[in-house]
């Protein structure tokens, strides 16, 4: 028989970080322990330190540690003398909704300024043009018709679509029986005609929900709740942070890129694998979001040159950990 | 080093190499091949390749980092064992089976040592490194995943945690930890620090040490109540289920 008989730490924060090993990870450690008297209960809050390890692929690494402070908590109850029961904890997914909303939080600027810098492309990318199809068919049928009756776009599954386009200014006569290009709409048209950006109404139909896309962003994801286009967003933002994070553009592998990307949001993990994450990456190359270089990934310097400016906001939860 | 108590790691066999946020899952895999090379019949795969890929999926798929819940339920097995996460086709999107990261399951939480495949997963806040030396001390030594933030030991800057595995601790003469580090494939050999250093990581993560040992009768680690431990915390009603 093996027996092995050891001492523990005696205090609440050690028994929460307990719970927090088994149940919780690693990046979660527990402040001290403080009584609230209006609740009776103790209460243990929790911080996340996360580090950021951007390697490249010549095999040079800095590290960066995220600091995201009383992300959840753990309550125990006292029930009698130094007994204490768990009576409430910030779940696990509830902790991961709340850090990378603490990350969306502090990459806003960044994100911002991909959006604008991808405003020519968005609206050519294949979850784009699947997940916002109501765009492309009145935009579509209001450029080849003239105008499109209002009884069209009342359907259920155009709910909301038309309002985006008259708000952005494409279309006028939301409350009369038809819907018709705005002045924006025809001098977008012809101006793509004239430099040969575009040749076809479904060229000026993408142009136009690129722009929608990029300055109605935070409607289709927060109040539309489409998630799947803002995938492209997603891994553009995680390059650039890391890139803005080590300031220069860095070649990093496409599997450390797929890493961080799904750190980003649970939801991806149900979507990519690494196996479908290549063609992602190929479409934000193709709209000059992204380079690839052989197997490395790299930022284009245009963009990165806009998103190096936004650094001092990024970096006020971020330290330098090592070089 | 002589009279120091050393885990017997064979650096050719139980050598997991660990990346950004792989440390705990390669520390563990670790830890599974030592057990394997000792209890053959440990239902636990000996081929590094299957360690490698639990420890690409397991490695943080979240800012949270890893918990030893995730790693229990991706643990690797003999082909005749059922996974822990086996995926129903039934039961699961052709989405999910198609990625490498399988879904955070929603569980009730625990205070309890984790089982499975024949292992125990132990998380103990140890009162101080003296502690430590009982694990190698024991017939055979128990491996201990030891999580520390190692920039604050090395440097006095924080870089948040990370986890190596414990070799051997000398704090009667040289006052020297050896330590494991799955980041540090190349040196072959544990690295060495101060145990006062060491201390000064380990504290911030509350002397964590994660035991990983067989679930056999003859194997039994117990947290004395010795003369200062007075504190009692539980999750459940007593007696609930």
């Amino acid at each position: 028989m093996t027996t092995v008989e050891i001492a523990e730490l005696d205090t609440l924060e050690a028994y929460v970080m307990k719970y927090i090993v088994y149940n919780l990870g690693l990046n979660i450690v527990p402040k001290k322990a403080e009584f609230d008297p209006q609740e009776k209960v103790w209460k243990v809050a929790l911080d996340a330190l996360v580090p950021n390890r951007i390697s490249r692929k010549d095999g040079r690494s800095r590290t960066f540690l995220y600091n995201f402070d009383n992300i959840g908590v753990v309550k125990l109850e006292e029930r009698g003398e130094n007994v204490f029961r768990i009576s409430d904890a910030t779940k696990a997914s509830k902790l991961d909704e709340m850090i990378t909303a603490r990350f969306s939080d502090l990459t806003t600027e960044i994100e911002h300024e991909i959006l604008i810098a991808g405003e020519k492309s968005w609206g050519k990318l294949s979850w784009v043009s699947t997940f916002l199809r109501p765009l492309y068919h009145i935009v579509t049928n209001v450029l080849v018709r003239g105008e499109v009756p209002v009884r069209y776009i009342q359907e259920k599954e155009y709910n909301g679509w038309a309002d985006l386009l008259i708000q952005e200014g494409f279309l006028s006569g939301g409350d009369t029986k038809s819907l018709s290009a705005t002045n924006k709409l025809t001098k977008l048209q012809e101006r793509l005609f004239k430099s040969h950006e575009g040749s076809t109404d479904f060229d000026v139909a993408q142009s136009v929900v690129g722009a929608v896309f990029s300055k109605r962003y935070s409607t289709i994801k927060n109040e539309m709740r489409i998630y799947a286009p803002t995938s492209y967003v997603d891994a553009t933002k995680v390059y650039y942070t890391d890139a803005v994070q080590y300031g220069e553009i860095i070649p990093i592998s496409e599997e450390e890129l797929h890493k961080k990307f799904i750190r980003v949001g649970m939801r991806q993990v149900l979507t990519y694998s690494d196996f479908s994450f290549m063609t992602l990456v190929s479409e934000l190359v193709s709209a000059k979001l992204l380079e690839r270089e052989n197997d490395d990934i790299l930022g284009v310097p245009e963009v990165f040159k806009n998103v190096m400016q936004l650094k001092e906001n990024l970096m006020t939860n971020v330290t330098e950990a090592s070089t | 080093m002589s009279q120091v108590k050393s885990l017997p790691f064979i650096w050719d066999r139980h050598f997991v190499k660990g990346e950004s946020g792989d440390c705990v899952p390669s520390c563990v895999s670790m830890a599974a091949l030592y057990w394997k090379d000792r209890m053959p019949e440990l239902p636990l795969p000996s081929d590094p390749e299957e360690w490698k890929r639990f420890v690409k999926r397991t490695s943080d798929v979240s800012y949270r980092g890893t918990s030893l819940r995730r790693l229990m339920r991706n643990m690797p097995t003999t082909p005749e064992e059922p996974a822990l996460n086996a995926l129903s086709s039934e039961s699961q999107p052709t989405s999910v089976q198609l990625s490498d990261y399988p879904v955070e399951q929603e569980e009730p939480p625990t205070l309890e040592p984790i089982e499975g495949h024949g292992l125990v997963m132990d998380p103990k806040q140890l009162k101080d490194s003296s502690e430590l030396d009982t694990f190698l001390s024991s017939d055979p030594p128990i491996p201990a995943i030891l999580v520390l933030d190692i920039g604050l030991a090395q440097y006095n800057k924080k870089w948040g945690s990370h986890a190596v595995l414990l070799h051997s601790v000398d704090a009667k003469t040289q006052r020297k930890i050896y330590l494991i580090d799955p980041m540090l494939e190349s040196l072959r050999e544990p690295f060495t620090m101060d145990l006062r250093r060491f201390e000064i990581g380990w504290a911030p993560q509350l002397n964590t040490a994660i035991l990983i040992y067989p679930k056999a009768p003859d194997i039994r680690i117990t947290s004395s109540k010795r003369d200062y431990v007075k504190l009692t915390v539980f999750m459940e009603e007593p007696g609930a289920n």
